[in-house]
């Protein structure tokens, strides 16, 4: 905690030193360059870089804070599990009305897939980048063929809503199967 | 009622409340009707929105504008009934509207600059030259952006507030009476308060809080008054913060301490904050978006790597035979355009102008392109974060580095002309990239498939420069570009700092020192906290602080009422906010062209009549 505050405190001094010594003068007619004094500059700069340095290493340990990660972690796997629930249930009732569609995606997707997206971080946290991006992929896609769906219903049309459904339904079991494996290497 | 009981309910749909009309077969997406609706809507909103630049200086966003007369059209006229073709209708309208912005802020200052001694010949340029470049710079523009859209869209999850306000035009059939009601509640009260700023306030649109409560100037404690900015800050929510940040360290904290440490010049100029913005903020703002862009790219490098594997590998399953099916557009198609352009842009430097050497073509085709990519990803994460964009900062840069390029053995007008070609090429690639990720954002919350996106905006793009360009000329023929019934100040700007650039008048030691502050804050891990602070002391702050007040409410509503709340009715609200003064400003600007100024209304039929019989 008192690394990451001083971290932080150096690199906002470091910040606004290096900006005050970038505006502190009018241009040096004569020598352009000489207008911003550069050593100054470069020692408000290293403040800042210490800061970002501290903050950096508070951050890594923050990623070893189990409890936090953990619970963030969870909202990940109960919302992508209750969203795969209900565009599993949409794909198998595909006759109904596409009004009654509608509804059920507003009611039963939009939380989950605000809640996943609100606790994405959680998946950098637990396994890194690559892994994020790759689970990202699936979910992004999975979300926007519900939104399509959602607009295929709102038309109408109820061979896309079904086509989209089981697209999405295939991005989100794809999503569950990157983030089981990252659990097993991890 | 029992276990198996709840979970059947939870497994079943209830009955919901209405009826929507059931159709069968394909959704239409990317249709015909689409294709040409686009390019007459976008054609319309080009030559108006050109036009109007030419004589306010500054360009009105048109992509909702674009949705509302496409819904208008294909659903009231053309009884259409599909929401993702609508979107296509729109991306390709906004597409052929980028080159109102980006030509109208550039290519009209070789007008200007020709009155001026020894600059005569730089109205003489190649004008197809001058299409077929800022064609390739929205070809250009685009194969860099694209690949970055799963970065920005799917991974950073931007905000891109503009797109959202397009995506709830076009959801408006679907989402029900009263979500309806809030975006038209929003748009009527936004439209209704810039109509009354236009009527009472004249010029300035600020109200000086500071001045009236006594506050010393170097704050700069005033408000743009403007709904819409409002709710852009709503829908950029808490990530959006930091903008207003930046203007406060400038003016809350910098100025302050300037007024008592820094040099005897800048302790004078504080009490004037326009100055201490044009001198000082600003330069340094554009610097550090350069750096906090350049860190940002570098730090977001796994998943930029990550992103370009997924569409190689989409490729490759399609190369394969697989039945999988691809929503993204192929990666070699890009390759192969950033390749092409990159000739093409050697072939236009060549050919700008006589004297020029081939390897000074190579040298500014190259960096141009360069600076096409670097920009174009500053853009797209403005516009993204905040709904600005320093199309203008970047133009600027861009003209810079050619005039640098090319001055070295060109005499003075060659170097302008080729410069101001290339250059011209530049705006518009990052103008198109920006205009792109918007489009793909609200493709997203609709549902589009971006590959189908891709393509409308491509189709849409070639289109605005050919209007744009023709509509220039027959404009300065009548009236001359830069007179007093054609002003162009956005160009006049462009034409005064080309001369400073010509004459070694380049703050580049700010550019550098805003650079590494720049960086600093990208390297820092807090998100892309660089951009949005740099924007901040790029921007006005009167925009900064309005655009907080939004960020605000977004907070507090967010924890008092819950997200649900601001799904449900602040987002509509604010998107009506966006719509209402956008579509006023628009009406405004027709009004003050062809009511206000009754000889530029003359100007303007002429124009158009002449522009009829050429097509």
């Amino acid at each position: 905690m008192a690394m990451r505050a001083l971290g932080q405190i150096l690199m906002w001094l470091g910040f606004l030193g290096g900006s005050f010594a970038a505006v502190s003068q009018l241009e040096v007619q004569d020598n352009k360059w000489a207008t911003v004094p550069w050593l100054w500059y470069a020692a408000a700069m290293a403040v800042g870089i210490v800061g970002i340095v501290l903050l950096r290493r508070a951050k890594r340990e923050d990623h070893h804070d189990h409890d936090k990660t953990d619970a963030e972690y969870s909202v990940i796997t109960s919302s992508l599990a209750e969203l795969s629930s209900a565009v599993e249930t949409l794909c198998q009732n595909t006759q109904h009305p596409p009004a009654d569609t509608l509804k059920f995606i507003d009611d039963r997707c939009a939380e989950p897939l605000a809640d996943f997206a609100d606790s994405r971080q959680a998946l950098v946290k637990r396994f890194g980048m690559t892994v994020y991006a790759d689970v990202m992929t699936e979910f992004a896609s999975a979300e926007r063929y519900v939104n399509r769906s959602w607009s295929a219903a709102a038309d109408g049309y109820v061979d896309e809503v079904d086509t989209s459904l089981r697209r999405a339904h295939q991005h989100l079991a794809n999503a569950r199967e990157l983030i089981s494996k990252a659990e097993q290497n991890a | 009622m029992s276990d198996s009981d709840s979970q059947q309910d939870a497994r079943s749909i209830p009955s919901a409340e209405g009826s929507i009309p059931v159709r069968h077969g394909p959704y239409p997406e990317f249709t015909w009707t689409a294709v040409l609706v686009g390019w007459a809507i976008g054609a319309l909103i080009a030559v108006s929105i050109g036009y109007a630049a030419l004589i306010l200086g500054f360009a009105i966003e048109g992509s909702e504008l674009a949705a509302i007369l496409g819904w208008g059209v294909l659903r009231g006229v053309m009884r259409r009934t599909s929401i993702v073709e609508n979107n296509i209708n729109q991306t390709i309208a906004s597409a052929v509207n980028g080159a109102s912005s980006g030509i109208m802020f550039s290519v009209p200052a070789l007008f200007i600059l020709s009155r001026t001694e020894g600059f005569e010949s730089v109205a003489n340029f190649n004008t197809p030259l001058m299409i077929l470049a800022c064609i390739t710079g929205c070809v250009l523009g685009l194969a860099f952006v694209i690949p970055l859209r799963k970065q920005m869209i799917d991974f950073d999850r931007l905000a891109y507030p503009g797109g959202i306000a397009v995506a709830t035009i076009l959801k408006s059939p679907g989402a029900g009476v009263r979500k309806a009601v809030l975006l038209l509640g929003g748009a009527l009260l936004s439209g209704v308060a810039h109509l009354l700023v236009l009527a009472l306030m004249g010029e300035d649109h600020d109200w000086h809080a500071g001045t009236q409560f006594g506050l010393p100037a170097m704050l700069n404690i005033s408000f743009y008054l403007s709904v819409m900015t409002i709710g852009v800050g709503y829908l950029s929510g808490k990530g959006g913060f930091w903008f207003g940040c930046g203007g406060f360290i400038c003016y809350l904290l910098l100025s302050p301490l300037l007024s008592q440490f820094g040099s005897e010049g800048v302790a004078a100029m504080v009490s004037s904050p326009d100055q201490m913005r044009g001198v000082l903020y600003k330069p340094l703002g554009i610097g550090m978006l350069i750096g906090a862009a350049v860190g940002g790219i570098v730090a977001a490098f796994p998943l930029i790597a990550s992103a370009f594997k997924s569409m190689h590998a989409a490729g490759q399953q399609k190369d394969s035979g697989v039945t999988a099916y691809n929503d993204e557009m192929p990666i070699r198609f890009l390759y192969a355009a950033i390749g092409i352009g990159l000739l093409v842009m050697v072939l236009i430097a060549f050919t700008s102008v006589p004297e020029m050497t081939l390897g000074r073509a190579v040298a500014m085709a190259v960096l141009g392109t360069l600076w096409v990519w670097v920009a174009g990803v500053v853009v797209a994460e403005c516009i993204g974060r905040t709904n600005w964009s320093p199309l203008s900062g970047m133009t600027l840069i861009a003209v810079t580095i050619l005039i640098l390029v090319a001055k070295g053995g060109l005499d003075a007008a060659a170097t302008v002309t080729s410069s101001m070609v290339v250059g011209a090429a530049i705006c518009l690639a990052i103008s198109q990239a920006s205009d792109m990720m918007l489009d793909l954002k609200s493709g997203y919350l609709v549902g589009a498939i971006p590959r189908r996106q891709q393509y409308a905006q491509f189709v849409g793009a070639w289109l605005g420069p050919v209007i744009v360009i023709s509509l220039m000329f027959l404009l300065n023929n009548q009236y001359q570009i830069g007179s007093d019934k054609l002003p162009a100040p956005q160009a006049q700007a462009l034409a005064s700092v080309t001369e400073g650039i010509l004459n070694d008048n380049v703050p580049t030691y700010r550019y550098t020192a805003g650079a590494g502050l720049g960086l600093l804050l990208a390297i820092s891990g807090l998100g892309g906290i660089g951009v949005l602070i740099a924007l901040g002391f790029y921007m006005p702050f009167q925009i900064a602080l309005t655009y907080t007040i939004g960020n605000v409410l977004r907070i507090v509503s967010d924890k008092s009422l819950g997200t649900k709340f601001g799904h449900e009715v602040g987002i509509p609200i604010a998107a009506g906010l966006i719509v209402g003064e956008a579509l006023v400003g628009v009406g405004n600007a027709l009004y003050q062209v062809f009511f206000a100024a009754p000889e530029v209304a003359d100007a303007a039929m002429i124009g158009c009549q002449q522009l009829s019989r050429w097509m």
